[in-house]
């Protein structure tokens, strides 16, 4: 697999080459009732969204369950319609469809390694699949897949005629891997690739995915709620809450300083590992997220926000009659009308 | 689920493991693999067809339903394949001296009108009784898991269109429709078959749809779109192969239909035409000899329809049973 | 992964240690509990497992795939059917023995003596009936009250868990309720019968971070408010780290190590809860967590000896492939099974043994040391 060499990852902002740009991106899904099953409303998962993705970088996009975050990483690989907005891949807009090069250069891992392969199918017959589907490598296909399962930290051999059921967990995320990988794509969008997996393991398929990143120079986009994630694999990080993306920046400096109060509230859930846990230092976030298809006027975290309660009754006011733009401020990007304070 | 998927499993009182398919046992946490280890000792490399079937062998033979229609099922065919050495006489011979003669050591069955041995003429309607009970599904089959297929994946308007037009099908009393067809094409086994066919499209079509739709979901289906392939690849390498065992079961339980079909279309006179010996058409002539004592006439294919039709009904909802494990109380 | 280094003079005793006031008599003593299930092949998932559990007293049992952790619990309650069976030991609850005790026995504790949380809120309803209805049902079937003393008690339950307006909510379907309050009421019945001991299996697992905070605090509030006993079983040690003052960590289905969660989070002595410390990735710092090589063990066919050997860095060939290493006693309670701290081993392990108190085989023969000399 050749490929171009590794942009630095430590600094995308360098590069001005955006692989991929989303800008005010919507998927809307239509909501039903009544006898005669009339459109009443939208349910809009994704709502909005801007983004840019430097070829070469990691950025991850974290949120919890209903924040959109699959529904965008699925639009954006052209597995579902756009409703608004655009999506731009390598200057070409895809926003009403994506064709078979696009295929090539754009690839998922998926999140389950237990469905994601199809259990009929050998590992060899699966890795090889993308390359059956584009008519490539066909000289020494058999050899060029046994070599990628090597490269994954998969015996090429041993592993070439087994079937998803004789594999772990971890062992079948990297033939996920691998397939998507086959086709030599540049940038990979990986959903929740890490989640199924029992502890121990996370890290080496971390791992992994950066020895991966440096070899072969991917983009990549992370789609998880794991924080911790985030942390170890991750250059930027985009947090998103109920279809909008609310703090954008570099990992480490949105991890040690959150602006955002979702951040703050997100990162002080995380429970620590520790001897001497400290409870009352966690700011709450009460309540569950609001439902997508009705979220809150004007800023939609304004509801289960902690520094709302300090805020006095015209500021407060604010939070609801307006809805704080994204923008940027201080190396990052923040939707928020009271920080940085 | 290895590697710490925390299980998804029931909590409360399906506390118990369950043990799937492929024989991994499941508990609210944890999933040990059965098979080889991990880490590549390569011992049992089977796929996943052999590994299957010798599980569901050993189901099979556990499950009593299952076992007692493959008995008969076996027999059935065995008689079906074997009937012109089996049967005693020529069943066209006719020997007018001795007809409607009671059952007895040289006519196990007696003889009918003409005299010819209605035992031999028995076996020899179980070879047509299997061939419509085998071709039937086929044909079918060819049609309506191909409309269920596209239809399940599809979905949407294809999917409405195709199902009502399943469903105008669907609504003749298959009689009505097996004897309009067998109007219209004409009688003979052939056609008969492929009438038949045509009136059992929409239980396949449906069975397949159900199936494809849930299969659908599935995220290796949605794998395969990302990696860019066709419809007809998507359908045949990842949705089809998940949708065998509901086709299968469909199956069993149409040949059992297309029996009594073809035997109530033979016996209204619209079935296989004369001499060949029907059952259904036995039965025909033979009611006519029930008040003047001539039992043997009509009991004899009645309970060979009965047999053939339980054997395939026992199969089907053992198979049933077997394929489905969650289905059955009786686990 | 904080405070996680093990240094090796860290002290292990743990000055802060639990509320031992239940008295003498452990609450719950399981004594070599072994559980297999017999399938197509014979899996040991939970072999000769021994712990105790004093009242008010917070263990949390931390394992991955196929530690058995989850299975321990069920044989514990008696929730294991066909295929599996509990082959051996014993499981004391306030001094009987519940293994093979009868149907009615286990009923009876289960519910009003031990209440049980499990992962899937969903599963645990009957989506035809209210969540009042289902908790009032499991009042009643424990405590003597009324009808509408029961829903009263209903109502209250939800109020405690944290539910925002019960007395609406009480007469809400299973589906109506949000992952996290689903959850919540789950707990709320497992509390109905006043029971001494909860068991948790799991009770956060996919579960959003910001509603599993809040439900770990509910858990820590209950403890303390009912003075309860908490065994919370997990795979996320964070988890487990904030609710629990004692640790089991489980491997291929028999504990490895057990100990304060002090020491076990600073001074681990096995080497898989070293190991699995060091794969744990850190959200408050870039780290280089590593992941364990190799995958958990296949139960139908463990491996010979130690079960983690096949993934021990420091494994010694002829020692610990061959047989069911041995319990080695530290100070203050904290023990370990494995063979790197015995007399025998030649490997490459240089580990301290400097707070070795005792040594005894997988039979219970002691061998008392009180200097290990190498």
């Amino acid at each position: 697999m050749s490929h171009d060499a590794a942009e630095p990852t430590t600094q995308p902002e360098s590069d001005g080459e955006s692989i991929l740009s989303v800008r005010d991106l919507e998927k809307y899904y239509p909501v039903h009732s009544g006898i005669l099953g009339r459109q009443t409303g939208a349910v809009r998962a994704v709502d909005g969204v801007s983004f840019d993705l430097q070829q070469g970088e990691t950025l991850a996009v974290v949120g919890e369950s209903g924040c959109g975050k699959s529904t965008m990483a699925e639009t954006l690989i052209g597995l579902n319609d756009v409703t608004g907005g655009d999506i731009r891949f390598r200057g070409d807009s895809i926003a009403d469809g994506v064709d078979k090069a696009f295929r090539r250069e754009v690839q998922m891992i998926f999140q389950d390694p237990f469905s994601t392969l199809n259990e009929r199918m050998t590992v060899g017959r699966i890795v090889a699949e993308p390359l059956v589907i584009h008519n490539e490598q066909e000289e020494d296909r058999a050899a060029y897949v046994r070599n990628l399962l090597d490269t994954v930290g998969l015996d090429g051999d041993e592993q070439y005629e087994a079937f998803p059921h004789e594999l772990s967990g971890g062992q079948r995320q990297r033939v996920g891997i691998a397939r998507a990988l086959a086709l030599n794509p540049s940038l990979v969008v990986a959903d929740e690739p890490v989640s199924a997996l029992d502890v121990s393991i996370k890290a080496g398929v971390l791992g992994l995915l950066e020895d991966l990143q440096e070899e072969f120079g991917l983009t990549y986009l992370i789609i998880t709620h794991d924080m911790s994630v985030v942390r170890q694999i991750a250059d930027r990080v985009a947090v998103m809450y109920l279809g909008e993306l609310v703090e954008v920046g570099p990992v480490e400096e949105l991890f040690n300083d959150p602006q955002h109060p979702y951040t703050e509230a997100l990162l002080s859930s995380v429970p620590r590992v520790t001897a001497d846990p400290e409870p009352d230092d966690r700011i709450e976030l009460p309540g569950s997220p609001p439902d997508p298809a009705n979220p809150p006027e004007g800023c939609r975290f304004h509801t289960r926000c902690h520094l709302r309660e300090r805020l006095n009754d015209d500021e407060a006011a604010r939070c609801v009659d307006e809805t704080p733009e994204l923008r940027e401020v201080a190396g990052r990007e923040l939707a928020c009308h009271f920080r940085p304070e | 689920m290895t590697d710490g998927t925390p299980g998804s499993d029931p909590a409360t009182e399906a506390a118990a493991p369950v043990t799937t398919d492929d024989g991994a046992a499941t508990d609210g946490g944890e999933t040990v693999v059965s098979g080889s280890s991990a880490e590549g000792e390569g011992s049992t490399r089977e796929s996943p067809a052999v590994r299957r079937t010798k599980a569901f062998a050993a189901r099979v033979r556990r499950n009593r339903l299952a076992s007692g229609g493959l008995v008969i099922m076996s027999a059935f065919v065995f008689v079906a394949v074997f009937a012109p050495i089996l049967a005693p006489y020529d069943p066209a011979v006719v020997d007018v001296p001795n007809r409607l003669q009671a059952p007895s050591a040289d006519h196990l069955m007696g003889t009918d009108r003409y005299g010819r041995d209605v035992f031999s003429r028995v076996l020899l309607g179980a070879r047509i009784a299997a061939q419509v009970a085998v071709a039937t599904p086929l044909v079918a089959m060819s049609i309506g898991v191909p409309i269920g297929l596209v239809a399940g994946y599809v979905g949407g308007r294809t999917d409405d269109g195709l199902m009502r037009l399943m469903d105008a099908i669907f609504a003749f009393p298959t009689i009505l429709l097996g004897l309009t067809l067998v109007a219209v094409f004409g009688q003979s086994l052939t056609n008969i078959v492929l009438a038949l066919g045509i009136v059992f499209i929409p239980q396949f079509a449906r069975i397949t749809r159900g199936s494809a739709v849930s299969v659908a979901q599935e995220e290796h289906v949605r794998a395969a779109r990302s990696l860019g392939a066709s419809n007809a690849r998507i359908l045949l390498l990842h949705v089809l192969p998940f949708c065998i065992s509901a086709i299968l079961v469909q199956a069993t339980i149409t040949g059992a239909l297309a029996i009594i079909l073809e035997s109530s279309l033979s016996f209204l006179g619209v079935g296989v035409p004369p001499p060949q010996p029907s059952w259904g058409s036995m039965l025909r002539v033979g009611k006519g000899y029930i008040n003047s004592g001539e039992w043997w006439y009509s009991v004899f294919p009645g309970l060979a329809i009965v047999a053939s039709v339980l054997g395939f009904n026992l199969l089907g909802d053992g198979l049933r049973d077997v394929l489905d494990p969650r289905s059955d109380p009786n686990r | 992964m904080t405070d996680t280094t093990p240094p090796a003079d860290a002290p292990a005793h743990d000055a802060t240690d639990a509320r031992t006031d239940g008295g003498d008599e452990p609450l719950l003593a399981v004594k070599n509990l072994t559980t297999r299930f017999y399938t197509d092949q014979t899996i040991s998932a939970v072999d000769s497992v021994s712990y105790e559990l004093r009242a008010g007293e917070t263990l949390g049992i931390v394992g991955e795939s196929g530690s058995g952790k989850s299975v321990s619990v069920r044989s514990v309650v008696g929730l294991v059917t066909e295929p599996g069976r509990i082959d051996a030991g014993e499981v004391r609850w306030k001094g009987t023995d519940l293994v093979g005790a009868s149907n009615r026995k286990l009923r009876s504790v289960r519910g009003a003596e031990i209440g049980m949380v499990f992962q899937n809120a969903e599963a645990a309803f009957d989506s035809t009936y209210t969540v009042g209805e289902q908790i009032v049902e499991a009042v009643t079937a424990h405590r003597d009250l009324s009808k509408a003393e029961a829903r009263q008690e209903a109502i209250d339950l939800l109020e405690e868990v944290g539910i925002g307006d019960p007395e609406g909510r009480v007469d809400d379907y299973p589906h109506e309720y949000s992952g996290g309050m689903a959850q919540r009421a789950m707990i709320a019945m497992a509390l109905a019968g006043e029971p001494e001991l909860l068991i948790a299996d799991e009770p956060t697992t996919g579960l959003d971070v910001s509603i599993q905070a809040g439900i770990i605090d509910l858990f820590r509030d209950l403890v303390a408010e009912r003075e309860m006993s908490l065994v919370l079983i997990s795979h996320d040690l964070g988890v487990v780290s904030q609710l629990c003052e004692r640790m089991l960590v489980m491997y291929g289905g028999r504990v490895a190590e057990r100990g304060t969660r002090r020491q076990l989070l600073t001074a681990p002595k096995h080497p898989y809860t070293r190991a699995f410390l060091n794969s744990i990735p850190d959200v408050d710092a870039k780290s280089t967590a590593e992941a364990i090589p190799g995958s958990p063990p296949n139960l139908g066919d463990p491996p010979e000896g130690c079960r983690f050997h096949p993934r021990c860095a420091v494994a010694e060939a002829g020692l610990c492939d061959h047989e069911r290493p041995p319990t080695v006693a530290f100070q203050a309670g904290q023990e370990a099974d494995c063979y790197a701290y015995t007399e025998g081993y030649t490997g490459e392990a240089e580990y301290d043994v400097a707070e070795v108190t005792e040594v005894r085989s997988a039979e219970g023969e002691t061998q008392q040391v009180e200097e290990v000399s190498r």
